[in-house]
């Protein structure tokens, strides 16, 4: 019997050999082979610059949270927006992760609205929500300008010069256009309340 | 495909800055992708969601304005047409191939002819008149044609956290 053992059996050891080596004994070396592998990554640069402008969007995120997201899933800024308009939130890093980036900004804790907070019970579950959505306030840092903000206008001048249409001014006027909304919304339901 | 998605979306961007409509506001997410915009709905007056800003966001497709954007809200919302995890559901943002409820006409569906203006003014009147055929929150419809008043207490809610009271 031991004659059978040709070539093409040879060969075929050989293969399977290699492959167990590749696969169960070293899976560190194929990068992007598992889940596993990923993980023990070392944590991928992410440029400041991504940072940025995810910063920009969501002020109200710390910058560890950002980092750690986009080191996450590779740097993908789009994918940190849509997982932050979707959840409301990042989730914060671990302290592990935490220790190795340095004075991450804290998320600002503004919350003097001088209104008494009662503690309301937890809405039903068929009320549609993912935890942790924040309120517009929040999400677009309008605490400070809350406090300047008079519904008349007097204290905002929309866009006196002639309005221009090149895609740049028009994120500024949209940008100003959404938080004027969100103060004015803020104000009448204050008023509402007051009621 | 897409840039021609990108145009018509930079157009509809433009138009809804330069007039105002009272309400509603929308645009991208980022300068640097449109497909993806941010949007909010004022709840409508003399209803529960009065004085609420509710904020959603809108998935633009590859092939818009052949296909519909998706419209799901990012905040805490009841509503017998809004799926818990936000999604809505109302007949302007169905194609008009594909009837799921087979009680909308194609005249309600969605056309190229309808804009992110059209989409949002729909949901605004949604919010004011639930329909209560289309059950995408089966645990919403049944509240609110049972127990009206925690349905609106609920929703009232709702609108205060939205702007953060």
């Amino acid at each position: 019997m031991a004659g059978s053992i040709g070539i093409p059996q040879l060969i075929l050891c050989a293969i399977v050999a290699v492959l167990f080596y590749r696969y169960v004994l070293s899976p560190s070396q194929t990068p992007g082979a598992s889940g596993s592998a990923s993980r023990r990554r070392p944590r991928a640069a992410v440029s400041q610059n991504d940072i940025e402008s995810v910063r920009v969007m969501f002020p109200q995120i710390s910058v560890a949270a950002i980092r750690w997201d986009l080191e996450k899933n590779g740097s993908s800024v789009s994918a940190t927006t849509e997982k932050i308009l979707n959840d409301g939130f990042l989730p914060e890093p671990p302290a592990s992760a935490v220790r190795q980036t340095p004075s991450p900004l804290p998320s600002s804790p503004l919350g003097g609205t001088g209104l008494s907070q009662a503690p309301v019970p937890p809405l039903p579950s068929s009320v549609a929500t993912t935890l942790g959505h924040s309120d517009l306030i929040t999400r677009y840092s309008l605490h400070l300008r809350l406090e300047s903000y008079r519904p008349d206008g007097s204290t905002v001048q929309l866009s006196p010069s002639p309005k221009k249409n090149d895609k740049a001014s028009l994120f500024i006027r949209g940008r100003e256009r959404r938080d004027l909304m969100i103060l004015e919304a803020r104000k009448k339901m204050e008023a509402m309340l007051r009621r | 495909m897409a840039a021609k998605a990108v145009r018509r979306l930079l157009s509809e961007y433009r138009e809804l800055i330069n007039n105002e409509t009272e309400g509603i506001y929308a645009g991208p997410v980022s300068e640097d992708n449109f497909m993806l915009w941010e949007c909010l709905i004022a709840g409508p007056p003399d209803t529960p969601f009065e004085g609420g800003m509710f904020s959603a966001t809108l998935k633009f497709p590859d092939d818009y304005p052949l296909s519909p954007p998706e419209l799901k809200f990012t905040c805490e919302i009841l509503h017998p047409n809004v799926y818990p995890d936000g999604t809505v559901c109302i007949s302007i943002l169905h194609p008009p191939g594909d009837d799921p409820n087979m009680y909308e006409s194609a005249s309600e569906r969605w056309s190229p002819i309808q804009s992110v203006e059209k989409v949002l003014l729909s949901v605004m009147s949604m919010l004011a008149e639930p329909n209560d055929e289309s059950g995408a929150n089966v645990d919403a419809s049944k509240m609110f044609r049972e127990d009206r008043a925690q349905y609106e207490n609920i929703v009232r809610r709702c609108a205060r956290k939205t702007v953060g009271l």
